[in-house]
């Protein structure tokens, strides 16, 4: 294996390659590399580049792929004009994970369903496609609830991806083949598994993510609420971006994580919130429009009242800080 | 980790972010690591250039300048361990969650067990050994003896680091937040609530 500690983007992207992988903070990588489970040949090292930064102009906030977790949740900026973003990271794995991992590494973070981690485990679509999947198999696991296919239930991993897609987060890209950057919604970054779990994402794992925008408009409100087994075992969680006028709410977002295939856009809450009165907002109604789209398997069945309690807890956190933000 | 039909019934309480002290999961892997073998690896010599296959890694340990050759997959835990005989670095759980191996990196603590060790070039790090300068007890250290928070010992260094950290680092108002820094630290023989204390104590000396 060869490690490259690259020193410009190009130079990274030279390297890039089917048996190639980019190391962020390293944490994920390191523990799949000691398990065996990613071989990759060359490890592109980017510490070295520029990718640290998080600047604001003009209504956006631009976060480096290179930021730590830390430094995010501690940054002025980003406590001001994205405090969603403090809040989530401040409650996701720990202080010492938090200081090494990489926004870019959190968003890019392969599954952590303990059976595809499990080297013992020989049945795992999503490392050898056509192995089966010991989760469908009968295992205890849970898995997800929405976005599965019949080949893998796998949750995805990132929270901080939940309140990037609540915000319409973009990300921007490198591709060796090309030699100028491309932006994509980091919501489309994110596929579903279907009849090929080997890949979590719609991107090539040789394309570079140097960095994330996020548009913060000042009258919009976010509710963020989260259920864990313990702080390291996320359940379910869910962001929810309300913009209001005039006590109407005029736009929404809700997106599901913990416990969906792929940070998952609940759309059929969205139309039932806008264009309502603040007021009618925490109903049942729309709480279990958020259900639309679970496949619940006998397993994971639980999991949808856990769905529901994070959709109208979210859903209240932001109607309270609507209040509170008139005060 | 299986899943428990009672965790759907789960109360608004449960929003809130847990406790230092409620962490069954880290506990778990903490007991079931295997405790440091007592004789340490031999100090590596230095390598002028890295063996066939293998990284040069120029670092800072504890204060001295290290030049070592090392496998490109190595955790820092395996360096520290293997090939500084650093034994005060745990090899507990090695998927981040226990605070065993915590070890200070560019003076962040961070789990040493997944940190690659590659990514330590020209980089510090410091170990339960170079935290005292002249090799008396730190303040931390004496509170930890103070309030008896070491029982077995076993996880005592990754405590001690990151409770040196937990001291320069800035602390939310909420009464939890010392607790919640205490996040990821497993002590499978109970004592956190006796680090917590001398933490506590250490602060509040400091103002
Ligand atoms: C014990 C444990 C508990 C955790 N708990 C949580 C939790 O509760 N919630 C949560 O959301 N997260 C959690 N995490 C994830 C954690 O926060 C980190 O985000 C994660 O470990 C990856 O960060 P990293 O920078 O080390 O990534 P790396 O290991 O460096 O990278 C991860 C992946 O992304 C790729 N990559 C990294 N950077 C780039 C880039 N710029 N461009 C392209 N590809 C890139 C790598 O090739 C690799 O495939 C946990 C992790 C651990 C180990
Ligand atoms: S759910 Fe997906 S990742 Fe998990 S074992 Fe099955 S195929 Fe593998
Ligand atoms: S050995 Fe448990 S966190 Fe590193
Ligand atoms: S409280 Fe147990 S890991 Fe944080
Ligand atoms: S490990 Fe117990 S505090 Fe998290
Ligand atoms: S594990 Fe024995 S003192 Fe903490």
């Amino acid at each position: 294996m060869q490690w490259v500690r690259a020193q410009s983007i190009a130079e990274a992207l030279s390297h890039a390659g089917p048996t190639s992988r980019y190391v962020g903070g390293g944490l994920s990588l390191s523990l799949l590399l000691q398990r065996g489970i990613e071989q990759p040949e060359t490890l592109i090292d980017l510490s070295a580049l520029p990718l640290r930064q998080i600047e604001g102009r003009q209504g956006l906030l631009r976060i480096g792929s290179q930021v730590r977790l830390a430094e995010l949740s501690a940054h002025p900026m980003v406590q001001s004009l994205a405090p969603l973003l403090t809040d989530i990271v401040r409650q996701l794995a720990t202080p010492a994970l938090r200081n090494q991992a990489t926004v870019g590494g959190e968003l890019l973070e392969r599954t952590r369903c303990p059976l595809f981690r499990d080297p013992s485990n020989p049945r795992c679509n999503k490392r050898t496609v056509g192995s089966g999947c010991a989760v469908i198999d009968g295992s205890e696991h849970p898995g997800a609830l929405f976005g599965t296919s019949a080949s893998c239930v796998a949750a995805s991993a990132s929270e901080l991806a939940i309140g990037l897609c609540a915000m319409s987060a973009e990300v921007t890209l490198y591709s060796p083949e090309g030699t100028t950057e491309r932006s994509l919604p980091l919501l489309a970054l994110y596929r579903s598994p279907g009849s090929d779990p080997s890949t979590e994402l719609t991107i090539e794992r040789t394309e570079l993510l140097t960095s994330v925008t996020v548009p913060v408009a000042t009258q919009q409100v976010f509710g963020y609420a989260r259920l864990a087994e313990s702080p390291l075992v996320p359940l379910a969680s869910c962001a929810v971006m309300l913009s209001v006028r005039d006590q109407v709410v005029v736009d929404a977002k809700v997106i599901l994580g913990g416990l969906t295939a792929k940070p998952w856009r609940a759309e059929r809450c969205e139309p039932l919130i806008i264009g309502q009165p603040l007021a009618s907002v925490l109903s049942d109604r729309v709480v279990n429009a958020a259900l639309d789209g679970a496949q619940p398997r006998p397993a994971s069945r639980p999991l949808r009242s856990l769905a529901q309690q994070v959709v109208r807890e979210a859903l209240r956190r932001a109607v309270e800080k609507h209040a509170a933000h008139r005060r | 980790m299986t899943f428990r039909a009672e965790d759907t019934a789960l109360s608004r309480r449960q929003f809130l972010v847990a406790s230092a002290a409620s962490c069954a999961l880290a506990q778990q892997a903490q007991a079931q690591a295997q405790p440091a073998p007592s004789i340490a690896g031999s100090p590596e010599a230095d390598p002028p250039t890295p063996r066939p296959g293998e990284l040069l890694l120029v670092c800072t340990v504890n204060g001295k300048p290290e030049r070592l050759s090392i496998d490109p997959a190595s955790s820092l835990l395996t360096v520290l361990r293997q090939q500084l005989g650093l034994a005060s670095v745990r090899h507990g759980c090695t998927d981040g969650t226990c605070g065993s191996c915590t070890t200070l990196l560019a003076g962040k603590r961070v789990p040493a067990c997944l940190v690659p060790a590659a990514l330590c070039h020209r980089q510090e790090m410091t170990t339960v050994e170079g935290l005292s300068e002249d090799g008396s007890l730190t303040a931390i250290q004496a509170a930890f003896l103070r309030h008896g928070a070491a029982d077995c010992g076993f996880c005592t260094p990754g405590q001690v680091v990151a409770a040196h950290a937990i001291l320069q680092e800035p602390l939310g108002p909420e009464p939890s937040a010392l607790a919640d820094a205490l996040c990821g630290q497993a002590c499978a023989c109970d004592k956190l609530p006796q680090i917590l204390q001398a933490l506590a104590s250490v602060r509040n000396q400091r103002g």
